[in-house]
């Protein structure tokens, strides 16, 4: 049987490895404090794609879980609700990144071993 | 705020707990109001349009007012599928069956004639596996979403190594055998015997012509097969159709002459006060005769499937 790039298997492939980066994208991009639809935007231009649907449910679950905090603004025509980062979320994050690079340097030291 | 968003508001809001909606309500209107603005605004398209476009990728409301309150949006997931499937399989193979059965039987016993015994017993059979694929399936759902009732289940669910199969190299054991043997040479004893009750023996001294010494026959040829079946050591096909086809004969010649009266002595009850039952005393028989060479039959399928698969 010949395999070929399958598009859906590539995007779901894809989709997979990113999941995990949006918890550690959100904990990064708040440490300077931003509301739902903002962080949407900012996550989208950094090159983080994410549905608002799986973006503001997870702010509120980073909210429970305490690594953000959140404050409502009522300065902006409308109100809004304001998410941190907070001290226990920028040590968590801090942890995160050193995983990420973790395996980003496994992946890298995997890749040399297969050319060489 | 348009009457579309503020529905689709309403709707998430459904199912959101009473603690949260204010603020939940705050917040989702907020970021849908911030996504439509920034929309029209920096492609200066028609409100509506761009209204349809955001709900619609917001997408289900029922979906996302689960993702808010974290609750799980599964029936049962993988940390019970695997005790789900196996907790089903095996009470599907017993209770329906048994019910069945005894439905069936009974129902054949107290009058009804063979075809509505029949569908009588496959229709509690039923009712039956319905009930159990139903509660078994609710009892999960429940385990699923309480944190005690998962701790409390957990010996039962948790895999190790203990579980795995044993992989016998044999499936009739000698013990079987021995009883089966035993039990077949028994049962030719007692045909023999019962010649000698006075005055009147239980089966009728007519039968001696010919349905007796056959059905001795069958019973010896049982025994022996018995031994066949321990030297083979794992069911086969060919051994599970031999066993249908000695089963079906032996229960064809045996329930024939007891529906047809000509088995059981009527002069035996009589003799010892209860005038009249024989005929009732067939029928049990019959029905008895059938269940246990059905049972066999299956069970010899049954074995040899698994020793197909490999497993005991």
């Amino acid at each position: 049987m010949v395999h070929t790039m399958d598009e859906s298997l590539i995007a779901s492939l894809r989709q997979e490895i990113r999941r995990g980066s949006v918890v550690l994208a959100c904990l990064l991009a708040l440490r300077q404090a931003d509301y739902g639809y903002s962080v949407l935007r900012v996550l989208e231009q950094s090159g983080i794609g994410v549905e608002a649907n799986t973006l503001y449910p997870l702010l509120r679950r980073l909210e429970k879980q305490g690594l953000l905090s959140s404050e409502w603004v009522t300065d902006d025509p409308r109100p809004r609700k304001y998410y941190q980062t907070s001290a226990l979320g920028a040590e968590v994050a801090a942890l995160l990144v050193d995983e990420w690079d973790a395996v980003g340097s496994a992946l890298q030291h995997l890749k040399k071993g297969e050319e060489d | 705020m348009s009457q579309l968003v503020d529905r689709y508001v309403a709707t998430v809001l459904r199912s959101i707990p009473e603690s949260k909606k204010a603020d939940t309500r705050a917040e989702l209107a907020t970021s849908i109001e911030d996504a439509i603005e920034g929309l029209v605004e920096a492609e200066g398209r028609d409100r509506e349009e761009v209204e349809r476009e955001v709900l619609n990728d917001l997408g289900d409301p029922a979906r996302l007012a689960s993702e808010f309150s974290g609750r799980p949006q599964w029936l049962l997931g993988p940390p019970y599928y695997q005790a789900w499937q196996r907790l089903l399989r095996k009470l599907l193979a017993i209770a329906p069956p048994i019910a069945g059965v005894a439905n069936g039987v009974v129902r054949y016993v107290s009058g009804d004639d063979l075809l509505a015994s029949f569908f009588g017993g496959i229709g509690v059979a039923f009712w039956v596996a319905l009930n159990v694929l139903v509660w078994v399936t609710v009892g999960f759902v429940i385990a699923e979403r309480s944190e005690d009732v998962k701790k409390d289940i957990e010996p039962f669910t948790k895999w190790s190594v203990d579980r795995l199969p044993a992989v016998p190299d044999r499936q009739i054991s000698y013990g079987e055998t021995i009883g089966a043997v035993v039990m077949l040479v028994f049962l030719i004893v007692v045909f023999l015997v019962q010649r000698q009750i006075q005055p009147e023996p239980f089966f009728d001294p007519s039968a001696w012509t010919l349905a007796l010494p056959v059905l001795i026959g069958l019973l010896a040829v049982s025994a022996l097969f018995e031994i066949v079946k321990y030297k083979a050591g794992m069911w086969s096909t060919r051994l599970a159709l031999a066993n249908a086809a000695l089963n079906t004969v032996f229960a064809g010649w045996f329930v024939w002459f007891l529906l047809n009266d000509d088995l059981i002595n009527p002069a035996f009850f009589e003799n010892i006060g209860f005038p009249g039952v024989d005929t009732e005393v067939s029928r049990w028989m019959a029905a008895g005769v059938i269940l246990v060479s059905v049972w066999d039959t299956v069970e010899g399928f049954v074995g040899a499937s698994k020793a197909r698969r490999g497993r005991a």
